[in-house]
Order: C-alpha cells, then sequence, then structure tokens
C-alpha cells in the first residue's frame, strides 16, 4: 500500500470497493508469513465475514469511516470476541474471549478490516519476541534478528508492509523499542489517553495501547480512532481528543520550539551510536528546533523502579491463570490437592521469563520486602515524574535514542536478562511517569534501522506528532523498506 | 455446649477480650464492579459476567452506590471519613475468588474510628469499616457410596463454586476488641444490624449470608493489661451461635491455661451440632496477602462539605429517636422500643400525633391493636390502608365519646383493611354513640316509663336495678348510647320523677 491511511479509505469509500487492501495485505501476509512468523492467528472466514459487513456500510454510506477497508492487525493481548487471544503463552493458548476490547470496538466502528493477530513476549514481558510460546518472529530487515518486543509481531507486520497500521501494547517500551528495531513509527499515549478495556494486563498502571505505522499521519489517525474516555476503564481519561489527531497534516508547525536531550544519553551510547544520534539532533536544527542538553535525573533509577512496580503488578494480575479455569491440568484430576493443581499448571503453562517477573514481584510485595522494594520503587516514580514535568515546562519535549542500539540476533540475549532489560533504559520512563512518548526512524547503523524517541507533556500526542510529521517531511528515514515490503 | 469442668473459684480470675469482624454486603442493584445483578437465591452462576469472573482483559468499574451507601453507614456508626482513600488488592489464592486476588481496603479505609452504643454508657468502638468485593461460594462434597453429599468442617472429596456472589459490594466492619462478655457480641451484633436495617443498605440476613460475623476471642488474668493469645471464630451462622460459640470458646480457652496448656493462635469453627469450636488451620503458617495498591481504581477523594451531604441526608438513628420520644412525649421503654421497630413505625406514630392526637394513646394503639391486627392479616402497617390522618380522627372521636374504645377497635380494623374516613366507618357501622343528653333523654324515659318495677327496686336502694335498665338502653340503642352518660342521666330522671 503506496499510499498515506486518509487517501487508502477514501479510495475504498469512493469506488466501494471493501477489499482493495485487504486483499493484497493478505497476499502479503501468505507471501512471507512462512519465513516471519508475525501472526499467531489470521481467520480469513472472518475477514470475509467482516468485508460483507463493511460493503454493507459503504452502500449506506451514511457513516465516516475513516478506516474504511484498512487491514490492520492487532497484538495477541487485545480482545477480540470469538477470536483466540493467547498473550503469546501457553495458559491462553484455548483461550477465546466473549468480549472485545474497546479498542478494537473503535476500529471497526472506523471500518478497519482485522487481518491477522501479532505474535509477542508472552503477556508481553520481553524485549525480542523470543518468549511466545509459538515460535520467535523474525525482523524483516535480517530474519537472523529480532524485531524487538514485546510487540514485535506489530512491529514487523507494518515494516513487511502486511498492513498499513497495527496496534501494540507498551508496558516498558513495547511498542517503541520494536517500531525502533523494525524501522516504523509507534506511539506510546499518555497513560488514559486509550482504553484498556480488553487488553490482557501485564502491569496495568503502566500498559497502554497504542498505534505502529508508517509515518505521523497514519500513527496520529489511527490513535485518534481509538482515544477517548471508556466506562469500562476507569483510569481512562475524560480529557477530550484533539481534532489535529484525525488530520495532522493541518496541525501548526512547532518549529523553533525548545527540545532536550538528557546528558545522560552520551554515557549510555557507544561512540559510533553517540555519533548516529547527533545526527539527529543535528537534523532537529536544521529545522529550526533549539536542542539543548539538560540534566534528567533518575534515569538509571527508573529501570530499578521499572523492573519492581512492573512484576509486582504482573505477579497479581496473572494470578488468575491458575488451572481451575485456565490453562491445561497436566495431571489429569489427580491432584490432591487445590495447590497441587495451581503449581503444576503454573509450572508447565508459563515459560520461563514470565515466572521469573511473576516470582520477582511476589517477593518483592511480601511482608517485610515491600517497602524497601515496592514502596521506594514508588517514591521513585513520583520523583522520576516530577523531574520529567519540570524539564517539559521549558522543552517541548524530550529526545533520546529508543534503544541503545539496532535489532540484536536471535539467541543473543535470551541467557542474559539483566542485558534484556537494560535495552529498556530510555523507554520505560514514559511509562513511570505516564508521559506519552513515540520512536521513529532515524537512520539505519550497518543495515539496520535506528530510532529515536520524543517524549512530552501529559496528552501532548498531537505536539509530539507534529515534530514527527515535520521531521518527516525533511528527512527519507522512515521511507525506507525492507526488501521483503515491495 | 460443653460445661467447665474446672474449679468454679478459678474461674472468676479470667477475663474474655473479644473483638469482632462484621461482613455486611450491601443491597445495591448491582454488583460492585460490574452490572449483573446483586440479589440472593438466582441458579448457580447465572449472574456473572466477565468482569466478576475476572475474564483476561477485563476491568473493574467502580459502583457509587455502593460507596454512598458505605458512606452512610460509616457515618451513622460515627466513623470519620478518611479524605484520600484508595482500593488495594488482597493477593491469595482461593478458587472462590476469580481473580485470586480480592479487591479491598488496607491502609487507608474510607472510614475509621467509629462507635456503636450497646446501652446507656456501654459504647463500643469501631475501628474502621472498608469496602471490599464479596467472594464466590464454594461447597464442599464428599463421596459417600456414589453419592456426593455436603461434607462438614474438613476433607471433600469436590468443590463446587458459584460465582454468583463474586463482585457483591460487601462492607467490612471491625470493631475493637472492647467487648468482655459474649452477651456483648450478641448484643453489639444485634445493635449493628438495627442500625444497617434501619439505613436500608442491607438486609442483613445471616441465614444467607448477607451479614457474616467472625470472632477474635482471647482470654487473660483479670487486672493484665497485655492481651492473651487469640483465636478467630468462624462459621456462626445466627446471633445465637455468636453467643453460644464465643461462650463455648472462653471455656475451653480457660480450660487450656489452667491445664498448663497455651493457646494456639488459629482460626476455630464453630460447630453447632457439638457445640464447641473446631481448629481450621494454624495462624502459625501465617497468610502473607502481600497488599498493593489496586491500580486499576482510582482514589477515593471526599471533600468535608461531601462528607456532610452526607450527614445531612442521614436519618434519626434508632437509640436517638428512642430517647426523644421519651423526652418528648412521655413515653415508656417498651412503646418506643416498639416504635423504633423500624423506621416507618415512628413516622407513622409522628404524622398521627401531628393531627393533635396523644402520643401515648397513638404509642397504645400501634403497639396493640395495629401490631396484632398486622399478624392476623399479615399486611404491614405500611402496606395497610391505614393512614395517620384516619387514625388520628378515630382517636379523637374515642376521646370525645362518640365511639366507645371497644367500637374503635372494630372501626380500626376496617380502616385498616379498606381505608376511608373514621367518621364515615363509625357511622356506616352504626356505632356512633349516643353521647348528648338531648338524644338520650327521650330513649330514657320510655324505658323507665316501661319498666316501673326496677325503678321502684333502685328506688328502694338496690343499686344493680341501675344496671338492669343500662342494658335494657343498650339493646334499644344496639350499643350505641354511652355508658357513662347513660347511667348519670338515668339516676337524674329518676331523681327528679320521686
Ligand atoms: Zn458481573
Amino acid at each position: 500500500m503506496s499510499t498515506d491511511l486518509k487517501t487508502a479509505a477514501q479510495r475504498v469509500k469512493d469506488s466501494g470497493q471493501a477489499d482493495l487492501w485487504v486483499k493484497p495485505s493478505l497476499e502479503q501476509i501468505d507471501r512471507h508469513e512462512g519465513r516471519l512468523n508475525c501472526l499467531l492467528s489470521s481467520d480469513r472466514n472472518d475477514v470475509t465475514r467482516q468485508l460483507e459487513s463493511l460493503e454493507r456500510r459503504l452502500k449506506d454510506g451514511g457513516e465516516s469511516l475513516p478506516l474504511a477497508g484498512v487491514p490492520i492487525v492487532l497484538k495477541d493481548n487485545i480482545c477480540v470476541e470469538g477470536q483466540p487471544t493467547t498473550c503469546g503463552s501457553k495458559m491462553l493458548g484455548n483461550f477465546v474471549p466473549p468480549y472485545n476490547a474497546t479498542v478494537w470496538n473503535k476500529l471497526q466502528e472506523a471500518g478497519a478490516i482485522l487481518v491477522g493477530k501479532a505474535n509477542m513476549d508472552e503477556f508481553a514481558m520481553g524485549s525480542s519476541t523470543e518468549n511466545s510460546a509459538f515460535g520467535i518472529t523474525r525482523n524483516p530487515w535480517d530474519t537472523e534478528r529480532v524485531p524487538g518486543g514485546s510487540s514485535g509481531g506489530s512491529a514487523a507486520v507494518v515494516s513487511a508492509g502486511y498492513v498499513p497500521a497495527a496496534l501494540g501494547s507498551d508496558t516498558g517500551g513495547s511498542i517503541r523499542q520494536p517500531a525502533a528495531f523494525c524501522g516504523v513509527t509507534g506511539l506510546k499515549p499518555t497513560y488514559g489517553r486509550v482504553s484498556r478495556f480488553g487488553l490482557v494486563a501485564f502491569a496495568s498502571s503502566l500498559d497502554q495501547i497504542g498505534p505502529l505505522a508508517l509515518n505521523a499521519e497514519d500513527t496520529a489517525l489511527v490513535l485518534n480512532c481509538i482515544a477517548g474516555y471508556d466506562p469500562l476503564d476507569a483510569t481512562s481519561s475524560e480529557e477530550p481528543v484533539p481534532a489535529d489527531l484525525a488530520d495532522l497534516a493541518k496541525a501548526p508547525s512547532l518549529e523553533s520550539s525548545k527540545i532536550a536531550v538528557p546528558k545522560i544519553v552520551n554515557e549510555l551510547l557507544s561512540a559510533d551510536l553517540l555519533e548516529h544520534f547527533h545526527k539527529t539532533i543535528e537534523e532537529f536544527r536544521e529545522l529550526g528546533f533549539q536542542v539543548e542538553e539538560v540534566d534528567l535525573p533518575y534515569m538509571e533509577e527508573s529501570l530499578s523502579a521499572y523492573y519492581v512496580i512492573a512484576p509486582a503488578e504482573a505477579s497479581s494480575n496473572l494470578a488468575r491463570y491458575d488451572g481451575v479455569r485456565y490453562g491445561q491440568r497436566p495431571g489429569g484430576l489427580d491432584y490432591e490437592n487445590i495447590s497441587e493443581l495451581t503449581t503444576a499448571t503454573r509450572s508447565q503453562m508459563f515459560g520461563k521469563e514470565v515466572k521469573r517477573r511473576i516470582m520477582l514481584g511476589t517477593y518483592t510485595l511480601s511482608a517485610g520486602y515491600y517497602d524497601a522494594y515496592y514502596n521506594r520503587a514508588q517514591k521513585v516514580r513520583t520523583a522520576l515524574r516530577n523531574a520529567y514535568v519540570s524539564t517539559l515546562r521549558d522543552y517541548q519535549a524530550i529526545l533520546t535514542p529508543t534503544t541503545p542500539g539496532p535489532a540484536f540476533k536471535v539467541g543473543e540475549k535470551v541467557d542474559d536478562p539483566v542485558a534484556m532489560y537494560l535495552s529498556d533504559i530510555f523507554t520505560v520512563s514514559a511509562n513511570l511517569t505516564g508521559l506519552p512518548a513515540l520512536s521513529m526512524p532515524s537512520g539505519a547503523h550497518q543495515g539496520l534501522p535506528l530510532g529515536v524517541q520524543l517524549l512530552g507533556k501529559p496528552f501532548s500526542e498531537v505536539s509530539l506528532l507534529t515534530l514527527c510529521r515535520d521531521y518527516q517531511k525533511a528527512t527519507q528515514h522512515h521511507l525506507s523498506r525492507p526488501a521483503v515490503y515491495s | 455446649m460443653s460445661t467447665i469442668a474446672a474449679n468454679p473459684e478459678n474461674q472468676t480470675k479470667w477475663e474474655m477480650v473479644i473483638g469482632l469482624e462484621v461482613h455486611v454486603e450491601l443491597h445495591t442493584e448491582t454488583k460492585l464492579f460490574c452490572s449483573c445483578p446483586n440479589k440472593f437465591g438466582a441458579e448457580p452462576n447465572t449472574l456473572v459476567c466477565p468482569v466478576c469472573l475476572g475474564l483476561p482483559g477485563t476491568l473493574p468499574s467502580l459502583n457509587r452506590r455502593a460507596v454512598e451507601l458505605h458512606l452512610k453507614a460509616a457515618r451513622a456508626l460515627g466513623c470519620q471519613i478518611q479524605e484520600f482513600s484508595k482500593f488495594d488488592r488482597k493477593n491469595y489464592f482461593y478458587p472462590d475468588i476469580p481473580k485470586n486476588f480480592q479487591t479491598s481496603q488496607y491502609d487507608l479505609p474510607l472510614a475509621y474510628k467509629g462507635w456503636l452504643e450497646l446501652s446507656p454508657g456501654r459504647v463500643i468502638g469501631i475501628t474502621r469499616i472498608h469496602l471490599e468485593e464479596d467472594t464466590g461460594k464454594s461447597t464442599h462434597l464428599a463421596l459417600a457410596g456414589n453419592e456426593l453429599q455436603p461434607s462438614r468442617l474438613g476433607k471433600s472429596d469436590r468443590t463446587h463454586i458459584d460465582y454468583n456472589r463474586a463482585g457483591v459490594p460487601l462492607l467490612e466492619i471491625v470493631s475493637e476488641p472492647d467487648m468482655r462478655e459474649a452477651e456483648e457480641a450478641y448484643q453489639y451484633v444485634d445493635k449493628l444490624r438495627e442500625v444497617i436495617l434501619w439505613l436500608g443498605i442491607s438486609d442483613c440476613k445471616m441465614e444467607q449470608g448477607s451479614l457474616r460475623c467472625d470472632a477474635n476471642v482471647s482470654v487473660r488474668p483479670l487486672g493484665q493489661r497485655e492481651l492473651g493469645t487469640k483465636t478467630e471464630i468462624k462459621n456462626m451462622n445466627s446471633l445465637r451461635s455468636i453467643r453460644d460459640a464465643i461462650e463455648s470458646e472462653r471455656v475451653r480457652q480457660i480450660q487450656v491455661l489452667e491445664s498448663g496448656g497455651r493457646i494456639v493462635q488459629e482460626t476455630r469453627g464453630w460447630d453447632e451440632g457439638s457445640g464447641t469450636t473446631i481448629s481450621m488451620r494454624s495462624k502459625e503458617e501465617a497468610q502473607d496477602y502481600r497488599y498493593f495498591p489496586e491500580p486499576d481504581l482510582p482514589s477515593l477523594v471526599f471533600s468535608k462539605e461531601e462528607v456532610k451531604a452526607v450527614d445531612d441526608l442521614l436519618p434519626e438513628l434508632p437509640a436517638a429517636r428512642r430517647e426523644r420520644y421519651q423526652k418528648a412525649f412521655g413515653l415508656d421503654t417498651d412503646a418506643v422500643e416498639y416504635l423504633t421497630i423500624e423506621p416507618f413505625f415512628g413516622q407513622f406514630f409522628e404524622s398521627t400525633v401531628a393531627t393533635g392526637a396523644d402520643p401515648v394513646e397513638v404509642a397504645k394503639w400501634m403497639a396493640n391493636t395495629l401490631s396484632r391486627l398486622s399478624n392476623e392479616l399479615e399486611t404491614s402497617l405500611q402496606d395497610s390502608k391505614l393512614t395517620p390522618v384516619s387514625l388520628g380522627e378515630l382517636l379523637s372521636l374515642i376521646a370525645s365519646d362518640e365511639v366507645g374504645a371497644k367500637s374503635g377497635q372494630k372501626v380500626v380494623e376496617v380502616l385498616f383493611t379498606e381505608g376511608g374516613d373514621a367518621g364515615s366507618v363509625v357511622d356506616k357501622l352504626g356505632l356512633r354513640q349516643l353521647s348528648s343528653p338531648a338524644q338520650l333523654k327521650p330513649i330514657l324515659q320510655e324505658i323507665l316509663n316501661e319498666n316501673p318495677a326496677v325503678v321502684a327496686e333502685f328506688k328502694e336502694g338496690k343499686g344493680k336495678a341501675l344496671n338492669v335498665l343500662v342494658g335494657k338502653v343498650m339493646k334499644q340503642t344496639k350499643g350505641a348510647a354511652n355508658p357513662g352518660l347513660t347511667r348519670s342521666l338515668l339516676e337524674e330522671l329518676i331523681g327528679e320523677s320521686i
């Protein structure tokens, strides 16, 4: 699909041809899925049903359908009624929700067609999609490499040209890091901007659903469709969705505003990647932005805080998968008591990383450790938010690399969880503070895409996307595609 | 009930300390976090939805009505309201909690520091009242041959779970360890129940589990400040069993201590059959609930103004109402007890008094006649056709001797079942007394003329003869003549004729 989403939807509406984009999308999936393994399911009968329904709606002509006939993919932790929602876990291998996530209701209303559900790290825990119980997804740029994670499937399907947009979820960088690894644009909205109803929880106070697409305008359009208050999610915000999101092209430019770069970035990047990052800074300067280095404290502490809070919430959120209602019972009915049944199911149905984080979280919440870990992490969180909000009083956005490096090789970090966790250093702050952040392509390093992150004030998605739009107008990085794309 | 075998002299040196945890299911239309109906007695697992079953991806939405009822109960029980409170997750694995955590309140409950008066001067402190979601209900079954039967405390072969109750709003009311006798625990729950029922926020049916009570019981030598090791008593399904279980536990603990043993901190279940408490699980392997703030719900914030608004809408409570009725209307204890059985009685009473009726008479009629009618006809006063205005009118007719007290009973029964105004009913039944001398005199004269012999007897000093004449008047007037007036007029007329 070589056009922007707005034009694409218009072409569907003008032609009345519901499968205008869906057909080539399915063909592209069939061509490359065997090698890339981006999807956990793609229900063609359901696609046909959706297309029939869209055709009827196109004939009625009474609806605006901003995403008419746009094929999309949802991460497999987003519930779709009647479709398997596995979270990349054996535990939910046969779970079919009887309800839709609010985001899918909204996308459906907008006319989008779901063509598949994306692979992911089990329960969104991971940075490489290697923790999926259903196989590794390959990076479309280099199949020896990971697509990032946990929304690796969602980033790869956009990068590989399966679909022009996908939804992922971001708990510590799970949209932005794979977006960077796969060379696409991905946004984690402000906490509360998008309803979490129907998103299988990992860490409830950090999780947020967001779009991945090929450019700022498309990302904005999808966000516009899914954003807004939802009575089913008490943490969703009543803050109105700004009109500019629907038509980002018309949003006024933010030229000459100030952008902050934390000094600590200089210590965290290798020389060649640092040089690359400084090129990005120069590109912003050439666009007329004032880029200044600032002291931004707690970035290192934020990683520790994240790896206390996220597992703590996860240990509670995942407690319901106990073998009574979910997962298989490896020993049939032959258990002495409920505790044995639960232990057997959880031991065998959860993967290594999920068990590691459940144990970590259970430990940090335990009596005697709560104050030293959870409480302290919450204090770091508050301090971090204050530091960010105060910096953002003087700056439009905070610019950092999205990751310390490009996509790594499959298997390279699986046995080194701490190295894997370290790759989240630039991204976790946005989740801990609840602030919006996007990742956009900023060029390549040895043939692999790199991304930079823009982080802004609460509910400043339009500003971030406008910065991204202006950057993409002046540069070509976001137009690079892997060979499989065409 | 087991009886104490120890030396009675030794008994007296022990003091029992009791604290109670009472759970009350709030009577809301829907559950706490979803829109499933909140009701008792439906087919198992029919009042459930993805939210209260804790299906992946679902989220709680708080039922504000439950919070309003919580605030009402809290203020009625004299609690302070936390300006900032929040929900927390209580994590433990048990199949009847669908998420394996219960959303509750831990360190910042909405209400704290309240009190409940058992009798004048005897006040029991309330530590806190918090709101949480109820769990599902497990039924443990044991195989007897090929049949599954309910298993008693102990081992079971199968457990059935009903999630209809999961997510029902539940208040946990925690008392201070202020009670010293089993009887006080009984009174505490009874009074608490009265307040909750009065507020109309729960039906408090212990047999249906909408009011449940656990007791923390310990004993210590009289005069010792330090508390003894406590046990937690569960499975008390009636007010009486609360009293019996606590008393039995007191006896057991004293026996253990006097025979040189020590009390184990544990949970014990009340066994109605044997009249004893039975060890259920030891607290030595204490549960760690790993509480942490519920991230799916925003915190609750209440300003002083909002709390005041709750106070302004709070009804007068039974204890205050009893005191006021005694002072203002000079009613006795029995009367005020009766009038505060339910809020409507007081309203009816006061409305009737407002028509000018004598408060003592109104209370008497309500506690006797109306209560009897209500029972006989199986119709509550509220559902009857009787209004305060018609009762007031009837009482005023009785006071002015236009209706006899006995006839009044007949009239009120008609008013109760059919309604109408008292005067019309009196006339319809022909029960208006002939109370004016002008009306009565011609009738009396006629009777006197017809019965010269009886008149003569009276004149000779036979007092009884007057009764005969009164009887004849009553017969003639079909009971409508005012008996007192008839007597005095007869005497007067006979006197004149001498
Ligand atoms: Zn429900």
